[in-house]
Parts: structure tokens; C-alpha cells; sequence
């Protein structure tokens, strides 16, 4: 790799790690409690 | 190498690959086809389309965290660099498995004459203000583009026609797709599947190739450093004997970019450790037959002069190299490509 694409790896990982890391936390805190959830899975299984 | 368009370049070794690669996608979704199907049997069709939806979604979804921890483990141990060989292909069938995935949702929406819902899900605007609740489908679809354009620009005619550097940074998108496809699964399966091991698995997955990348950047940002200058600019390389015979040391200019210097017995030549190919780490490979040889994909360029062999055309900047005091050195200001500038002791 060059030394452009060897300092834009470096940048680019801890930036990802930091965004998903939050969506993925917050989608886990957000998700809707299990009873809601499953009256919802009965009406009509989510695709 | 370049001396002619072909459509796709098999050789025996591609060919053992893709058939390795294939084989494990196809038992792989068989084998969660039946597991899933004996665990919780499907009462209908569309049952049946969400079997193949999952194993579809899933299998593409380990493809692709296998695929990006191949780079970082080739990089912290070379036992890992066959795999790199036939990366693209991986990559290129792993496109075709995430594309059954979307097709199966379109089939799935089809079959319940409902596609104007799937439709709605993309053009209901407010939705795209929320995160818990809004379509998990436009994260896929967002992932899916991606991965058409890399599969799209995957072969050798793009990579010359962009040049490597441009080519390379394209896919470096790979990175941002992954990412996308890991909150693809948090908006989808995550809020459906209560289950604790699919945010394990999912955060795990991640969490593991993120470590990979940040564990090989650490190790090039060590290898970056530590320049030795003499008065006149030069860099110090070491006394040949440091050199291994028909293998390299790399050393790294004041600009950033590495400079290979490669002993074959009582020649020494320095090139840019960068392959013309895919901009693989030539300094890692070795001399064979006469010929310095990329360890990616076996890319060959003559130590004296940088220049593939007839009838290939690739060139590679060299550099100019001296003995002085026993010490070998290595002048960092590039030749244009081609130049002679290997010495015989």
C-alpha cells in the first residue's frame, strides 16, 4: 500500500469502530420490549 | 500480468480457490437451510423464502468478515497469504450470495402480492428521521450498491484503467459497506430475534475484524518509523550480509513511502515497495528465478531495472544504492521508472 492509503486505513478504522459500535449499542437499548415485539411479530412477520 | 485483456485469468491455483470458496458458501447455506428447516419446519412458501432469505443474509455476512480479516492476518503473519491470492473472486462471489439475499426479499414481497409495501419502505420520507423503527432495508440496499460497484471494478481492465492508487482507495468502500451491513442487522434481525447471541455474534464479528485492522496499522505505524539519514540524505540500509539473500529490507523514505532493497548474491537493488499490480508490499516477496516477485499475486520485475520481463509492460520506480563503509544506502528520491540502478559488490 502507499503511504496515502497506509495513513487513511489508520484513520478509517477506529472512526468506523466508534460510529458502529454506537448505532449497534443504541439499537440494542432502543429495541422495543419483548411483549410489544412479539404482538407485533404475530400481526405481520417483519421482512 | 498485463500483456492482453482477458475476461477472467484462471490459473490451477484460482481455479482450487474459487472451487474451495464455492463449495464452503454452497454447504454452508444448504446446511442452514436444513438445520432451520428441521428446527422450526416451515408451514408455507413463504416460509420457505425467509429460509432462504437468512441463509442467504448470513452466509454473505460471514463471506464478507472472513474477506476483510484476510488483509490484516497476511499482514501479521505470512501463513495467511495464500489466502489473499484469489481475494477478488471471494469478494465478487460473496456480491453474488448478498444479491440471492435482496432477490429473496423482493420474491418474498412478490409472492404476497405486497412489492408496493417494499416500495414505500424507500419512499416513506419520514421513516428516514428515525433510527429504531426506520426501514433496515436502505442500510441493505446502500451495502448491496456498494459491493455492485466493487464487484463491478474488480477486474484487472478497471484496475489499470484507474490506475492502482485510485482503484485501491475505491475499495477501501468495502470498509464503510461492512460497517453498514453491521447496523443493517441491528435495525433487522437484532430488533426481531430477541436471542442474546445474535448481538454476541454480530458485535463480535466486528469487534474481531476491527482488532485485525487496528492490530496491522499499529505494526505499519512501527515500520514507519525510525528513518536514518547519513549527511548527504542517504538512508542507511545495513551491511549487505543484513540483506537475506534474494529478499529484501524495507526501509521507509522521509515522504512516507517504503523502498525495498534486495540482495540476489552480490547484487543489490532498491525499488518502491509498491507492486504496479495492486500496490502489494513487493518487499515482502522474494527473488525467483532472476525476478523480484510480488507475494500477493506473483507480479515479476527485473532487480536491475524495476521492468516486468518480456512481454510484460509494467515498470517500477528504482532508487539508487551505494556502498559506503560496508554500510549499503539508499538514496530516497525515486528514478523514473525503469532506470537501471542496481550495483554488483
Amino acid at each position: 500500500m502507499t503511504h496515502g492509503h497506509r495513513a487513511f486505513h489508520r484513520m478509517i478504522w477506529p472512526v468506523l469502530a466508534l460510529i458502529v459500535a454506537f448505532g449497534l449499542t443504541m439499537a440494542l437499548i432502543l429495541r422495543p420490549p419483548p411483549d410489544q415485539g412479539e404482538a407485533q411479530t404475530t400481526q405481520e412477520p417483519a421482512k | 500480468m498485463s500483456a492482453g485483456f482477458k475476461a477472467v485469468q484462471w490459473n490451477g491455483r484460482k481455479l482450487i480457490y474459487d472451487a474451495v470458496v464455492l463449495g464452503c458458501a454452497l454447504t454452508f447455506i444448504v446446511s442452514f437451510v436444513l438445520i432451520q428447516s428441521l428446527l422450526t419446519p416451515p408451514n408455507n412458501n413463504l416460509d420457505w423464502i425467509d429460509l432462504r432469505i437468512n441463509a442467504c443474509g448470513v452466509c454473505a455476512f460471514t463471506m464478507l468478515t472472513i474477506i476483510l480479516s484476510i488483509g490484516p492476518l497476511a499482514r501479521l503473519d505470512r501463513r495467511f497469504l495464500p489466502l489473499l491470492y484469489n481475494r477478488r473472486h471471494f469478494g465478487v462471489m460473496m456480491f453474488i450470495v448478498a444479491l440471492a439475499h435482496a432477490s429473496f426479499v423482493v420474491e418474498w414481497f412478490a409472492e404476497r402480492g405486497a412489492l408496493h409495501e417494499l416500495w414505500q419502505e424507500f419512499t416513506n420520507w419520514p421513516l428516514y428521521l428515525k433510527f429504531i423503527g426506520s426501514s433496515m432495508k436502505v442500510p441493505g440496499l446502500v451495502a448491496l450498491s456498494i459491493l455492485f460497484l466493487l464487484a463491478a471494478t474488480s477486474h484487472d481492465f478497471w484496475l489499470a484503467f484507474l490506475t492502482p492508487r485510485v482503484w485501491k482507495g475505491l475499495h477501501m468502500l468495502l470498509y464503510v459497506a461492512y460497517g453498514i451491513l453491521v447496523i443493517h442487522v441491528a435495525l433487522g434481525v437484532m430488533q426481531d430475534d430477541r436471542r442474546v447471541i445474535i448481538p454476541l455474534l454480530l458485535g463480535g464479528a466486528f469487534g474481531g475484524v476491527t482488532l485485525l485492522h487496528i492490530l496491522a496499522a499499529w505494526n505499519e505505524w512501527h515500520a514507519d518509523r525510525g528513518v536514518a539519514l547519513s549527511a548527504e540524505n542517504w538512508i542507511a540500509v545495513g551491511p549487505p550480509d543484513s540483506i537475506p539473500d534474494t529478499c529484501a529490507r524495507i526501509v521507509t523514505a522521509p515522504s512516507g513511502e517504503r523502498i525495498a532493497v534486495f540482495r540476489d548474491g552480490a547484487q543489490i537493488g532498491a525499488l518502491t515497495n509498491v507492486c504496479a499490480h495492486q500496490n502489494g508490499p513487493l518487499g515482502e516477496g522474494r527473488i525467483i528465478n532472476g525476478c523480484v516477485t510480488c507475494p500477493w499475486h506473483g507480479y515479476e520485475y527485473r532487480l536491475e531495472d524495476g521492468c516486468a520481463p518480456p512481454p510484460f509492460t509494467e515498470k517500477l520506480a528504482t532508487y539508487r544504492v551505494r556502498l559506503r563503509d560496508g554500510i549499503v544506502e539508499v538514496d530516497p528520491h525515486a528514478l523514473p521508472p525503469g532506470t537501471k540502478a542496481a550495483i554488483i559488490l
